[in-house]
């Protein structure tokens, strides 16, 4: 459904027009609807903040304005004239250029071959003339103020300059529209102020950026305008007055009336009980925490949230053996704990359910009972030989304690829904009868009901005494724990008990609170 | 997603088409055997059969070992040069200085527990390589290819030894029941790998290594350690086929073992072992293994010019690894 520009009102138009200008976007992916009617108009020459929680339609809208998804309905202009057919993969790069949170870069190239590994300037006898690649991007780095250099590799630059050779690469193709997903995830204090710099400086000369960002302060000092999501709708859209970071905490929050469900009732703050878990000044080899203490008492439940890249994962990864602490003890019910690996973590009752069920939850390629029975196998052995039967009754037992949808233990696991799948990770964590649960982020990417099964088990493994250290992103998660913990660069900076999700989100942005 | 609606899990199609990857090998064994009959009648006589199962006996040893290997997606083509190092190293101190061994004259026994010793420390060495200093298996165990059978032809000086005690050879010759002792054992050892692979917390690590190593290490299994065994008992499984190749021969050459992993690695692919790892039972394995074995026994018989036996067997193999593409539906690398 696209509108057609009047010829020769489009020079005239250009002048004036904004740099992207959506309008009625919807898009569906099979039962879910991801965007329903979005109008977007953002001015040339401007910085426009993409805001709203997970799963607000953040990144859909990203991949409908960069032409990598076509919207159902709805239009797309660029500069008052028509978005090129879907199918115009270049063309559409020319106009519009995307900055990805994870660089797509190649490491172990030159700066110089990253601007311009598409189209190899040719030399003598159409060999690639290096000479001449290395003088071009020199050139466009130069014109645009970017203090690079081409030769080196790319490996060896600060992470917010390959940032801003891909900004680079995309000037030099024409782009003057960017998209920038997460830019400052990754970069400390002054790069992101390095980079916010020189993106004003781009602006100024009529480059439009369309920055997407959790940090709701950056939002506040780098755009002119935003746009809020919230769940594939439009909240607001603002392009010509200041925003504040109250607005858009308030935005972000907005239709968020609904009671807060919490599981587990607050400590009881009985001190004759020794904590079961107790962290007293640990720090990581790698700096991700430093001195940081903690106590839990048995059947507490306990919420650490934080910004990526705060350090709560890698707390979480340490307490159960992943990662070498420097410094500080950790104590299990009054034993210290020095293992360094998940097994020794397992002998003494802390069972861990990590961040990316892909990446480090099951194995693909086996079977369900094998995947959940994986922590236990010694209790089921003898020598070293385990009866298959006896297996699966215990994976049948765990199946029915977790309801697992379906119910069939010789499944593979990527035959299951994500929800599902979960399942089975926390299914294998609740196995061993652990005293303690270290949860990464459980549900992510998980179903609503899934997701209410995943809270009820954690409900019931509390009711049992189980200690539960919930570490996530999401807030909503964040929110069943009745205390939360703050952690900002290594250091836990509020405590907070029933806190309402207004206070976390402020606690976690670093801002007074109210 | 919805909890519901699960994607589809493994299909009956789905575990017909599992077990086909395994069987993808039979198929080509059946015809190579045909072809066979044709060709001489001598091949499917008793003798000739046993002929050409005590032949791919050593083999056979060392793809067990390669197997655990990689299933964990790792690598050793050191094996070959095991299989030629360890029973020299014990032949050199077992036979007499005028023979040429060394002058220790160790007894026959002491000749197997240093065979399967060095066998091990070298597993040993490969492991630790791989898992504590984090180098490419592949790498490695090439250096250590290279690096091994020049130690073989060092202390050997390129002499083959020969006149073995009795016993040291006893496994590579005697027969029981009238059949090579060297088959027994090896089928023995196919048994239990298979059972080890599917029914003991070790085999199973195996898999989950290979299928996810960052997970398997998050749901408690000691990764390095079973890691650095699994190299350990390919490396001690291929000193042992060096022992019962050394029976066979009557003697330890310099050169045994040479070119053997090519034959090792072909038959475990062939047999649905993928070097990705994750996947393949050792089943498939002794398939690749048999069909190996039955096709060189069928070249000689077809009288194959020597010269181009090779290139025929490198064919065969290349319509093996083809045709298990098309039975199991994925490429057998992936």
């Amino acid at each position: 459904m696209e509108t057609i520009a009047e010829p020769g009102t489009a020079e005239q138009a250009r002048s004036t027009a904004p740099a992207v200008e959506l309008t009625g976007i919807s898009k569906r992916y099979g039962a879910t609807r991801a965007l329903s009617d979005v109008s977007v108009s953002i001015p040339a020459g401007q910085t426009h903040g993409l805001v709203g929680r997970n799963g607000a339609g953040k990144s859909t809208l990203v991949r409908i304005i960069s032409g990598m998804e076509t919207a159902d309905t709805g239009s797309v202009r660029f500069f008052g004239e028509p978005a090129p057919a879907a199918s115009a993969v270049s063309e559409w790069q020319d106009i519009v250029a995307c900055v990805y949170q994870r660089p797509s870069l190649f490491s172990n190239l030159t700066v110089a071959e990253n601007m311009y590994i598409s189209r190899y300037p040719a030399g003598a006898a159409r060999g690639i003339s290096w000479k001449q690649m290395n003088r071009d991007s020199d050139n466009v780095l130069q014109e645009w103020g970017i203090d690079v250099s081409p030769k080196s590799l790319l490996s060896e630059v600060p992470i917010e300059q390959r940032q801003m050779v891909q900004i680079a690469r995309a000037l030099d193709s024409g782009s003057r529209i960017i998209l920038l997903d997460e830019p400052t995830v990754q970069l400390d204090g002054g790069a992101t102020a390095r980079l916010f710099a020189k993106l004003e400086e781009l602006k100024q000369r009529g480059v439009t950026f369309v920055l997407v960002s959790h940090f709701l302060k950056e939002i506040e000092e780098a755009c002119d305008g935003a746009t809020v999501l919230r769940d594939g709708k439009l909240l607001w859209s603002r392009s010509a007055s200041k925003i504040t970071q109250d607005e858009l905490v308030e935005a972000v929050l907005a239709g968020q009336e609904k009671k807060i469900f919490r599981i587990g009732a607050a400590a009881t703050g009985d001190s004759t009980v020794a904590p079961r878990l107790k962290l007293d000044a640990v720090s990581d080899s790698k700096g991700a925490f430093t001195d940081v203490s903690l106590e839990i008492a048995p059947g507490e439940l306990v919420a650490v949230a934080g910004l990526g890249g705060s350090g709560k994962y890698d707390l979480g990864e340490a307490i159960v053996g992943l990662r070498k602490l420097v410094g500080g003890s950790v104590t299990i019910d009054g034993k210290p704990f020095t293992g360094t690996s998940v097994f020794d973590a397992l002998a003494h009752g802390i069972g861990y359910v990590p961040a990316d069920r892909h990446a480090d939850g099951y194995i693909p390629e086996l079977s369900v009972d094998e995947n959940m029975t994986m922590s236990i196998m010694d209790t089921i052995s003898v020598a070293g030989f385990f009866s298959p039967k006896k297996r699966k009754e215990l994976s049948r037992g765990l199946i029915s304690d977790v309801s697992l949808v379906p119910p069939n233990p010789d499944l593979e696991v990527t035959g299951l829904s994500g929800g599902n799948q979960q399942k089975v990770v926390l299914a294998r964590a609740l196995a061993r009868d652990p005293k303690l649960l270290v949860l990464i982020s459980p549900t992510a990417g998980v179903d609503i009901a899934a997701k209410n099964t995943i809270y009820e088990l954690i409900g019931k493994a509390l009711e049992r005494g189980v200690s539960v250290l919930l570490i996530s992103d999401e807030i909503e998660e964040i929110l069943i724990s009745s205390r939360v913990l703050v952690m900002t660069k290594g250091r836990f900076v509020a405590d907070l008990n029933e806190p309402t999700e207004e206070e976390v989100i402020r606690a976690i942005e670093g801002m007074e609170s109210k | 997603m919805n909890d519901t609606l699960t994607k589809s899990g493994p299909s009956v199609l789905g575990i017909i088409g599992k077990n086909l990857r395994d069987l993808s090998v039979l198929p080509g064994l059946v015809l190579v055997i045909v072809v066979g009959a044709f060709v001489s009648t001598t091949f499917l006589a008793v003798p000739n059969l046993t002929l050409i199962l005590r032949q791919s006996a050593e083999l056979g040893i060392v793809v067990i070992g390669l197997t655990f290997i990689l299933i964990t997606s790792k690598m050793d083509i050191s094996l070959e040069s095991t299989v030629g190092l360890a029973p020299m190293a014990a032949a050199w101190l077992m036979v007499s200085p005028a023979m040429g061994g060394l002058g220790t004259e160790i007894g026959p026994f002491w000749g197997i527990v240093v065979t399967l010793a060095i066998g091990a420390a070298i597993g040993l060495i490969n492991g630790l390589l791989v898992v504590k200093a984090g180098l490419d298996s592949f790498i490695v165990s090439l250096a250590m290819l290279i690096l091994l059978r020049g130690v073989t032809l060092g202390i050997s000086q390129g002499r083959t030894l020969s006149s073995l005690p009795e016993a040291y050879i006893y496994l590579g010759t005697a027969k029981w029941a009238g059949i090579p002792a060297a088959i027994w054992v090896t089928a023995i050892l196919f048994v239990a790998a298979g059972l080890i692979l599917k029914y003991n917390r070790w085999g199973r690590a195996l898999y989950a290594i290979g299928g996810n190593a960052d997970a398997a290490r998050a749901a408690g299994i000691r990764v390095d350690r079973v890691l650095i065994t699994a190299f350990v008992a390919a490396s001690a499984l291929a000193a042992f086929a060096g022992m019962v190749l050394a029976g066979r021969l009557y003697s330890v050459t310099s050169g045994m073992g040479e070119n053997l992993i090519f034959s090792a690695l072909a038959s475990a692919v062939i047999g649905g072992i993928t070097l990705a790892g994750g996947k393949g039972r050792i089943f498939g394995a002794l398939l690749g293994v048999l069909l190996l074995g039955v096709l060189t026994n069928v070249l000689t018989l077809a009288g194959v010019p020597t010269f181009w036996i090779n290139a025929v067997y490198g064919l065969v193999i290349l319509l093996a690894l083809f045709l298990g593409r098309f039975a199991g539906g994925k490429p057998a690398r992936s």
